[in-house]
């Protein structure tokens, strides 16, 4: 019998980090992740396919929180309630308000473990403390 | 101690070694990124890509260690090379491989090590991705998992496939 993995779309530039979070969590069978290296792709991607949720670097800032609104609106493919973990900068000051407020399940500030990031997924859709 | 043994094919290797021209050359960031999030990643302390030539190891990319190269016969990289997956020493004092190795007597005291065996293009093993700790530990499925694909990176880099989008 073959196992849907959740299919996420991962939003992320920076290149290593990326492409290893991808072939970690194939290697693992945890995450069908597909993979947009800006916003600009990722809409691409989310105007024609449906995903379980996104992974969402926030440093391209009002891009990424136009997205993300845009989501939640219906814009895309994607169901409008998907889960959406983001990950932000270790000194980057955020709305904590606002991104709960959209939704987020997770925060995860760089520089990320990928074990945490896994760890979050497969946790669950419920929403965590770790919003902060 | 064991002293890293040479590979059945070792001439074919060191040619296919010698025809990428990175030995002795200077650092560069496309390789230097993968042995920084290999130490991020696996919370080690030193993290190495190396490349085993002739009679040492140079290191095209170091984080944790000042020295640029040792020799073969003492190398853990000389071992891994034997091997397709990756090579790990949990605790270096206790293995009689290497208990007596200087690079686990003296700087920089290896207790733990995983490597994995880098190929060139002609699929020889020519080096390794490798971390290194000074205390004995164990690395778990997504430790292992990481290493595995900083490796894949590290063989396309190598290739000159890496691609930046």
């Amino acid at each position: 019998m073959t196992v849907q993995l959740p299919r996420l779309l991962l939003i992320e530039p920076q290149f290593v980090l990326r492409r290893t979070m991808v072939m970690v969590a194939r290697d693992l069978g945890i995450v069908d992740f597909h993979e947009a290296s800006n916003v600009g792709r990722a809409r691409a991607l989310l105007a024609g396919d449906a995903f379980d949720g996104l992974v969402l670097d926030l440093q391209e800032g009002l891009a990424a929180m136009e997205l993300l609104k845009d989501l939640r609106q219906g814009k895309f493919a994607t169901p409008q309630d998907a889960r959406v973990y983001v990950l932000a900068a270790a000194t980057e000051a955020l709305d904590d308000r606002g991104l709960e407020s959209l939704g987020v399940v997770r925060v995860l500030r760089k520089p990320v473990r990928i074990s945490d990031l896994l760890d979050a997924i497969v946790g669950g859709p419920e929403k965590s403390t770790a919003l902060s | 101690m064991t002293p890293a043994p040479i590979p059945a094919d070792e001439a074919d290797r060191l040619n296919a070694l010698r025809a990428l021209l990175l030995l002795d050359t200077p650092p560069e960031e496309r390789y230097d990124r993968l042995a920084r999030f290999a130490a991020e990643q696996l919370g080690m302390p030193i993290a190495l890509l190396t490349l085993v030539d002739g009679q040492r190891q140079w290191f095209k990319s170091r984080v944790g260690l000042e020295a640029t190269q040792t020799p073969r016969d003492v190398s853990f990289c000389g071992h891994a090379i034997m091997k397709s997956e990756v090579f790990i020493v949990e605790d270096a004092s206790s293995d009689p491989r290497f208990f007596d190795n200087p690079l686990v007597t003296g700087d920089p005291h290896i207790r733990f090590y995983a490597g994995a065996p880098l190929s060139a293009p002609s699929g020889h093993h020519i080096g390794t991705l490798c971390v290194i700790d000074t205390v004995a530990r164990t690395l778990g499925p997504v430790e292992l998992s990481i290493l595995d694909a900083l490796r894949h990176l590290a063989n396309e880099t190598l290739a000159g496939k890496e691609a930046e989008e």
